[in-house]
């Protein structure tokens, strides 16, 4: 998996590609907390080249919303591909957090 | 007609990646649906990350994988030695109606694979665990 990070001001755009699985959960989530508290508690997850995630990765995004909310902060993940959508349907996580189509509507909801 | 392969994996996650590798050519190569292929695989990924992490694959035993090909189903059988754990005996289905403060990091693996399987069975064999992942084609 590839990850990049673009962060302005409060916020970071998180870019992932490829998988997120069990190998590479940890380092992820170590990744993506370090931005926020380095003071960007809004994180906007583009997610249209991710194309497989487990439930260990499932478990990042959940921990990011956990500690986002407690920094006064919010989670947006954007353009989901089929394979993680139907990860996210079957945890119920699609109802948990917020899922957006694309980076425009993400941006408006953190 | 029916097709075999038969893997042999060491304990170490990153095994998980070449076993989606040939998960995806073996189906492609008889006719399984790209769709299904996933299915097993993040199945596979789920029990397989769990029996290393929980010890059920002990240090320095293989864990053999062995896919079929049957003109209704795609089957994937996980071999390894090690305790005895039957993770079909974990029932936790998640709420979906709970919050983000309710949710419980972590739990889901055996879910999902029951969920995306069409059968899933355990037996222990021989000194083995024995899973079978069934996926009707």
């Amino acid at each position: 998996m590839t990850m990049s990070i673009e962060s302005q001001g409060n916020l970071a755009v998180v870019v992932l590609t490829g998988r997120l699985d069990s190998t590479n959960a940890a380092d992820t989530e170590a990744q993506i907390l370090a931005q926020i508290e380095a003071g960007s508690p809004r994180i906007v997850v583009d997610a249209s080249g991710l194309d497989y995630l487990s439930s260990a990765g499932l478990r990042v995004f959940l921990v990011v919303a956990k500690r986002v909310k407690a920094s006064g902060g919010a989670l947006a993940l954007h353009s989901l591909t089929a394979h993680v959508r139907e990860v996210f349907e079957i945890s119920g996580f699609v109802n948990v957090l917020t899922v957006c189509a694309d980076r425009d509507e993400a941006l408006t909801r953190v | 007609m029916t097709a075999t392969q038969t893997l042999r994996l060491t304990n170490e996650l990153s095994e998980i990646r070449r076993l989606a590798l040939a998960v995806e050519r073996f189906a492609e190569r008889h006719g399984v649906p790209e769709k299904a292929a996933h299915h097993l695989n993040l199945a596979a990924d789920e029990l397989i990350t769990n029996a290393i992490a929980y010890g059920g694959a002990s240090n320095g035993h293989r864990i053999v994988v062995t896919l079929r090909r049957d003109p209704d189903r795609m089957t994937m059988e996980i071999a390894h030695r090690g305790i005895a754990f039957d993770p079909t005996e974990e029932v936790a289905e998640p709420d979906p109606t709970a919050g983000i403060d309710d949710r419980p990091i972590g739990g889901l693996g055996v879910y999902f694979a029951k969920t995306l399987l069409d059968g899933l069975s355990y037996v222990r064999r021989g000194g083995a665990n024995r899973l079978t992942l069934t996926k009707k084609l």
